[in-house]
């Protein structure tokens, strides 16, 4: 798994995929493992930047 | 009294006939607002046309309305033509338009259709480049009146879906004379000073078309068209369009329904994030559960079994290696002590060379002490030997008057046949030696 910091949206896509890989009831055991864990990597991203709430709200004005 | 009374039938006919023969009344233009503007299911259209003082009942047939070049609503001044005309069973008189036209704004309207028409040439408003909205914005701008209610409705709008999203205000005109200056001027300060904006919402609530004629300028339309951020359009009401609108990347019908298109409804996304996860986590339970189920149908004994055979086959391998390491170990220890006895024996030749040394020494000094009582007894001897002999040497002939013969090498000559004539000779006296020459043999 890269590393990099995904954007919300990327991680959210991610999570998505892994559901829909984790749905299907033919996924072998070790893939199955490795989506679930690289679901919960995504989640974990995805919660943390919906919880940030670090609005700013600026005035530009010449 | 006035004299016999008629029916009411009567009295609507002949108002139609007056007002229907009126060469005023057939052929009218009227201005006035249209208010209580409603299309009925069969495409005509009803309305009532009013000022200050007065209102009529107005009908346009959906033909006529086709005509229309612009989309007529509550609150526009038009310029109707038509004539006026009488129902009679419902005893009212209306004017059934023809013609309709923007009052005061027909200049307007011309600029509107021309600049709509060279632009579409141009392609302004083209799908292909209309630039998709982010998803999960990160900063939005809004540009539009500082004191409107666009600006209270879209914050509060955005701040109740979303509660990460920056936004930036970017106060500016939005009508009268420097409003599409001041628009194009903010478009191209939110791109060049805050480049990393995700989505720019611009615009305005309702108002006149000459209110919302900013957004109908060409400059504004090509700075929309410029903007390297995505634009939503929102001026005025559901149903103002303006040339913004069909240039930016999206038309939203009112500034609040700009705002819930710019960024996501965070508590939604919340929702939506934590179904993944039970989708997740309830996916990997049953697949575990399946699993595991698979695992209990299988012959758990048989399993046992080989591997314990395993088991004993590697315990058989470990005694092997054991016996074969002590064995290894054994052969070198062995080896080792062989060298040690070799060592060891040679240590022993050893000692044994030093008694064969000490008899050596013994024996030589035995033999040295021997040797010399034996010379010093063969001393003796020969001293007296020598005494004997001093009168046997050739001196001692020498004196007696013999002398002895050398020849050129120096040889004792013994024999004439040693000689040859004219052989150079040293005859050797007991004090002294003379040269001599052979002058002639003779044997005897």
């Amino acid at each position: 798994m890269e590393k990099k910091k995904m954007t919300f949206e990327q991680a959210l896509d991610a999570l998505e995929k892994c559901a829909e890989k984790l749905r299907d009831e033919e996924v072998p055991l070790e893939e199955a493992i490795k989506y679930f864990e690289e679901g919960l990597v995504h989640y974990k991203n995805c919660t943390e930047i919906l919880s940030s709430a670090k609005q700013k709200i600026e005035t530009y004005k010449e | 009294m006035a004299g016999k009374p008629i029916t009411v039938s009567q009295l609507n006919n002949y108002i139609k006939r007056v007002l229907g023969t009126d060469p005023m009344l057939y052929n009218i233009s009227v201005v006035g607002e249209i208010s209580g503007f409603k299309r009925h299911t069969s495409g005509h259209v009803y309305f009532t046309l009013k000022d200050q003082n007065s209102r009529i009942n107005c009908f346009l047939s959906s033909y006529n309305l086709s005509a229309v070049d612009f989309m007529p609503e509550d609150g526009m001044q038009v310029i109707l033509m038509g004539q006026i005309s009488v129902y009679e069973p419902g005893g009212y008189y209306n004017i059934n338009v023809s013609k309709m036209e923007m009052a005061g704004s027909g200049d307007l309207a011309a600029a509107f259709q021309k600049l709509k028409e060279k632009l579409e040439k141009e392609g302004l408003f083209l799908e292909k480049h209309k630039k998709p909205l982010p998803f999960f914005p990160m900063k939005v701008a809004v540009i539009t009146s500082e004191t409107g209610a666009a600006i209270k409705d879209i914050l509060s709008i955005i701040q109740n879906r979303n509660n990460i999203c920056d936004i930036l205000l970017c106060p500016c005109l939005v009508q009268g004379e420097n409003a599409p200056a001041d628009i194009r001027k903010a478009i191209e300060n939110v791109n060049t000073l805050f480049p990393k904006t995700d989505v720019i919402i611009l615009g305005r609530g309702g108002g006149s078309i000459e209110d919302l004629w900013a957004f109908n300028e060409e400059i504004v339309a090509r700075a929309i068209f410029a903007s390297k951020i995505p634009i939503i359009s929102a001026v005025g009401h559901e149903t103002d369009f303006t040339i913004s609108d069909m240039v930016a990347d999206k038309r939203a019908e009112t500034p609040t329904a700009a705002a819930v298109m710019a960024v996501p409804d965070v508590a939604e996304l919340k929702a939506s994030v934590a179904r993944y996860k039970s989708i997740i986590d309830n996916s990997m339970n049953s697949i575990i559960a399946n699993h595991n189920l698979r695992m209990k149908s299988y012959d758990i004994h048989s399993l046992y079994s080989i591997l314990q055979g395993r088991i004993s086959l590697l315990g058989m391998e470990v005694e092997r290696l054991k016996l074969q390491s002590k064995r290894d170990v054994d052969d070198r220890l062995s080896g080792n002590q062989m060298r040690i006895d070799e060592l060891y024996n040679a240590l022993d030749i050893k000692h044994r060379l030093d008694i064969y040394g000490m008899k050596t020494e013994n024996l030589i000094i035995a033999l040295q002490e021997r040797t010399e009582a034996c010379l010093n007894s063969k001393n003796r001897r020969v001293l007296a030997a020598l005494e004997s002999l001093k009168d046997l040497s050739p001196y001692a002939i020498m004196e007696r008057g013999y002398a002895a013969v050398l020849d050129k090498f120096g040889k004792a000559v013994n024999t004439v046949k040693m000689l040859e004539p004219e052989d150079a000779l040293t005859i050797v006296f007991k004090d002294g030696r003379a040269a001599a020459k052979v002058s002639s043999i003779k044997e005897n």
